[in-house]
């Protein structure tokens, strides 16, 4: 894969979280505060509490029955704009996929990418627009067509139209997505050949932490850097002390499976190792690495036989230990992996590159425990969960839009948030973090007129001072626009998919569910807020 | 327009529609060719069609004029509506860095919906089909990986080929990576057993295929070089009956490719081993320098178009052998006999014709051929450690290899030759002094004298030669 699995940490998770809402309603209502002090003067500050008060009584107050008739009613409104006839466009689509998608002499991993990334791609710009379009109009033509007089007069609250609104458009939008994700599953299993469907798999990896030991066989940071563009893997040097070393948690008995034919249990690693050769070499014989287990308070270093590794095939590279492992000069040794090699279920593997002056290329996914595989069929629902969440945050983001401006507005603000927090959010954060050739917006406007490429420092004076302090402005508003934009990517699961991995939850599902609350839960309140607070008559 | 009512002005609308479109219609009405009759339908007359469809035709510009229609292509560019460009600007820069991240299946897939976006601009096919073969290739491990991407390179270039028939182009790119990446890289010797011998791909070998017969469609023991010498002139038949414009190289260099790739197929047989580990050197290899050789001196006769300094233009020819000729075409073009003689000079000069020339009259020979066999085969016995049947072999080769540079001196000075010559000496000589003679009796003496101050070069390639 071409990024770490990373656990979410809950814990500085919920603390960010909580700065950011805290520092966002607490503007909110010294902002609202201090307007009531102007318009309404010493009868302001009482006002406003009133009001706060009775905002908070709408909360606990709220009926589910009439959260769930506003369901309904948004339900139906949006089945008769025809909003289903996007079933019509993703039939096409699929229709004619087989055009694009290649022939079927490709090798089965490489069709499964392809047709995975297709599918749930396919799917999530689909719904996206739809959904997007169908939330940002859903209000403002309620107050246009005065059908939402109608019910403020009811004995219906704000927040349980908003809530209504969000929970019907999100219901059109579940239809929608569980009807393509069915149907193209079944596509996709149609149009892969018997052979291509047996790569079809969830493999449930265990990651480990990974360190390194230079060449001289003292810790270091990373491995060598062999000039490869993408700095995502370090290399580590044939023939040297050199190594990469994984350390696993949490290792017991359910990390072991069955031998199906002796029923003894068995270590399966994998590794999506990379390869870079000094020399060509052999050209027949793949580069050597090797195994060894290390128990330090024991002192055992334990190493299997070495294998040649198989650079970027899907699966190819996986090793079955059995627990017991013999070893010495006769194989007169053994231990047992569990038992001994196991540091209170910690588990430590040093692999070392044995052909010398190449070089194994790693980074912390590249090597991994596998346990039983899951269904790939719970994967790609785990995937279409995850597109779920995305739809689910653009509609709150539409709907609390829509609640502040008209339809068109509404839709623009909506798409541009999206558009930057699904393909732009890394280069948003880059640009926050200051991380980027060229400085900020003046010192590029002063490049571009120089013509001063990125890789040439300005020189050191107070003109180059003062630009910097004028560019950390714009900056510091990049950095607050950061918080406030989801990163979308964190819903796109097809990586893990397209690649045969189950999607673990901690690492993937996890953070999207944090992301999707978390924007959520303060975009309802400010949506509702912005709605109480609305002259309806003005359109 | 105000007074209308709705429907009126819907009406007024749909008229203006159909009263535009009738010149549409009759100016684009397609044409047909005539149809013979059968035995169930009646022969019909060719039609003319309208004055667009005439144009298309003579100028060449209907899509199936430049080549096969692929139709996902054209849906791709109608679905776009005039966004091509934007959309190839996007792709492009995706397909890198799914190339800078190794995703080699999803670089794949945007390299196809690139070309699908461009499918007549025939650098488009070119550089794609290059990066697959060339870049993309030289990053797998495995050698039949490699080979896997080497021909998604070339079938990239095929089909650009079949979609732009007539760019002259294409069809000599698809031979050159045929030739060269097969047949000169780091890996040709599997390569060229992939191309010719058995497919890594087992899917071949289940039907009965054992090479993939989509690259080379002679099928088993075809070599490449064959087969990219046929590229090579289908891309000549294009510019002489299609397009008269390539934009690779010189027009005469690029002419001479068909006879080059000859020659390289001769020439393979001396470096390369059959599947017993024996010398292929032999009387195929000779007949293959025999048709080398009918080749060179074929392009060679084949008339080039010149400018003479007095504005006129005229043909000369790089096969000229006497002075006669030389001045037989001044005579014809009223111009100086130096004049022609340095216009033919500077076309040797591109083309290395006199060395070629003499190359391959002096390999097609039987006194070469054999030259070449016992020489190699003397240095296998000595591999072997049978040293004096090796000595023997050796003194004969390198007689042989005396009369042939006696025969053509241009040789002598020939870096491949005077590899070929030093290391036979020096194998000879180690040999003759492991057996207590005198090292320094041995044929090639006039070579050995003319090279030996090079002699550490020599003794590192026989040192790797020993080792292969």
């Amino acid at each position: 894969m071409t990024f770490n699995p990373i656990p979410f940490d809950v814990l500085a998770g919920l603390v960010n979280w909580a700065k950011v809402v805290g520092c966002v309603f607490a503007a909110v209502f010294v902002i609202a505060f201090l307007l009531q002090i102007a318009s309404r003067g010493a009868q302001g500050p009482a006002f406003f509490f009133r009001q706060l008060v009775a905002s908070v009584m709408d909360w606990l107050t709220m009926s589910p029955r009439r959260i769930w008739a506003l369901t309904l009613l948004t339900f139906r409104e949006a089945s008769r704009r025809k909003v289903f006839t996007i079933g019509v466009i993703f039939i096409v689509l699929i229709m004619f996929a087989g055009w694009f998608l290649g022939d079927s002499t490709e090798r089965p991993e490489m069709q499964v990418k392809r047709y995975v990334s297709f599918m749930l791609t396919t799917i999530g710009w689909l719904i996206l627009p739809v959904v997007v379009i169908l939330s940002c109009w859903g209000i403002p033509e309620d107050i246009k067509a005065r059908s939402l007089h109608t019910v403020v007069t009811k004995p219906v609250k704000r927040n349980e139209v908003v809530l209504g609104r969000i929970f019907g458009f999100n219901l059109i939008g579940t239809v929608a997505l569980l009807t393509m994700g069915v149907a193209g599953y079944a596509w996709m299993m149609r149009s892969l050949n018997e052979e291509t469907r047996g790569s079809l798999t969830a493999r449930v990896p265990v990651y480990g932490e990974i360190s390194w030991l230079n060449k001289q066989g003292n810790e270091a940071l990373q491995g060598d850097n062999v000039g490869d563009i993408w700095t995502f893997r370090s290399y580590i040097a044939g023939n040297t002390k050199a190594r990469a070393i994984w350390d696993f948690t949490g290792i017991d008995e359910d990390s072991f499976r069955k031998n199906p034919q002796t029923g003894e249990p068995e270590l399966h690693l994998e590794s999506t190792f990379n390869v870079f050769r000094s020399f060509k070499g052999d050209l027949e014989r793949g580069i050597l690495a090797r195994y060894t287990f290390v128990n330090d308070s024991r002192g055992l270093r334990v190493s299997v036989d070495p294998f040649e590794v198989q650079e970027f095939r899907a699966g190819a590279n996986v090793m079955t230990i059995p627990r017991k492992i013999t070893y010495g000069p006769d194989r007169s040794l053994s231990a047992d992996i569990l038992d001994d090699l196991a540091d209170d279920g910690n588990l430590r593997i040093e692999v070392e590159c044995l052909t010398t002056s190449q070089y194994l290329g790693a980074a912390q996914s590249d090597l991994f425990i596998r346990l039983p595989e899951q269904s790939f069929a719970s994967s790609f629902g785990k995937a279409i969960f995850g597109i779920w969440m995305m739809m689910t945050t653009a509609i709150v983001l539409s709907v609390c839009l829509s609640c502040v401006v008209k339809g068109p507005v509404a839709m623009l603000a909506a798409g541009c948030i999206i558009v930057i927090g699904k393909s732009f959010w890394g280069f948003l954060a880059k640009v926050a973090s200051g991380d980027v050739e060229g400085g900020g917006v003046i010192e590029g406007i002063i490049r571009i007129h120089r013509h001063i490429t990125p890789n040439v420092e300005f020189q050191e004076d107070s003109r180059r001072q003062l630009v910097e302090s004028i560019d950390k402005v714009p900056q510091l508003y990049v950095q607050v626009s950061r918080y406030l934009i989801p990163d979308l990517s964190q819903f796109n699961m097809t990586e893990y998919v397209a690649n045969g991995f189950d999607i673990p939850f901690s690492a993937g599902l996890l953070p999207a569910l944090a992301t999707m609350l978390g924007f959520c839960i303060p975009w309802i309140f400010l949506g509702y807020l912005a709605l109480k607070f609305r002259e309806l008559e003005s359109k | 327009m105000k007074k209308l009512n709705s429907l009126q002005r819907k009406l007024v609308y749909l008229g203006g529609i159909i009263i535009l479109s009738i010149p549409i219609l009759l100016l684009g009405q397609p044409g047909r060719a005539s149809v013979e009759a059968t035995d169930t339908t009646q022969a019909r007359p060719a039609e003319r069609g309208g004055k667009l469809d005439a144009m298309r035709k003579q100028y060449d510009l209907g899509q199936s004029d430049l080549g096969a229609v692929d139709p996902s292509s054209a849906t791709m560019n109608l679905v776009l509506l005039g966004l091509r460009g934007v959309a190839t600007c996007i792709l492009q820069l995706e397909a890198q860095e799914h190339q800078d991240h190794k995703n080699w299946a999803e670089l794949e897939q945007t390299t196809e919906s690139i070309i699908k976006l461009q499918p007549h601009f025939h650098k488009v096919w070119h550089f794609k089909g290059w990066n697959l073969a060339y870049n993309v290739s030289q990053e797998w491990d495995a050698v039949e990986d490699r080979y896997f991407w080497v021909k998604k390179g070339i079938k990239i270039h095929q089909k650009g080929v079949r979609q732009n028939r007539k760019v002259p182009d294409l069809y000599w790119h698809t031979g050159n990576i045929i030739a060269k990446k097969i047949g000169r890289s780091d890996e040709w010797v599997q390569f060229r057993r992939f191309f010719m011998k058995k497919d890594p791909d087992p899917r071949f070998a289940e039907k009965n295929w054992e090479v993939d017969r989509e690259i080379n469609e002679r099928g088993k023991d075809y070599d490449n070089y064959l087969m990219a010498k046929e590229w090579f002139e289908e891309s000549m038949r294009v510019l002489k009956e299609d397009n008269p414009i390539q934009h690779i190289m010189a027009p005469t260099l690029f002419r001479s490719y068909p006879a080059r790739s000859q020659i390289d197929f001769a020439e393979v047989h001396g470096r390369e081993v059959d599947e017993n580990g024996n010398s292929r050197i032999g009387e195929q290899s000779r007949e293959a320098w025999d048709k080398a050789s009918d080749d060179w001196i074929a392009f060679g006769q084949v008339p080039i178009l010149v400018r003479f300094n007095s504005g006129e233009f005229g043909e000369v020819q790089l096969e000229i052998r006497s002075d006669d000729e030389y001045q037989e075409i001044a005579d014809k073009y009223e111009v100086d006999e130096g004049v022609v003689k340095d216009i033919v000079r500077r076309y040797h000069e591109l083309t290395n014709y006199p060395y070629w020339r003499t190359r391959v009259l002096a390999e097609r020979e039987e006194n070469t051929m054999l030259a070449h066999k016992e020489i190699f085969e003397g240095q296998e016995l000595y591999k072997k450690g049978e040293f004096e049947e090796a000595a023997a072999l050796l003194q004969k080769g390198m007689r042989r290899f005396e009369t042939l540079l006696d025969k053509y001196p241009q040789l002598i000075i020939e870096d491949l030759t005077v590899e070929e010559g030093m290391v036979a000496i020096l194998v000879y000589r180690y040999i003759r002094q492991t057996l207590g003679e005198p090292p320094e009796i041995h044929p090639l003496k006039k070579l050995w004298n003319e090279h030996k101050n090079r002699l550490p070069i020599f003794e590192k390639e026989m040192r790797r030669r020993m080792e292969q």
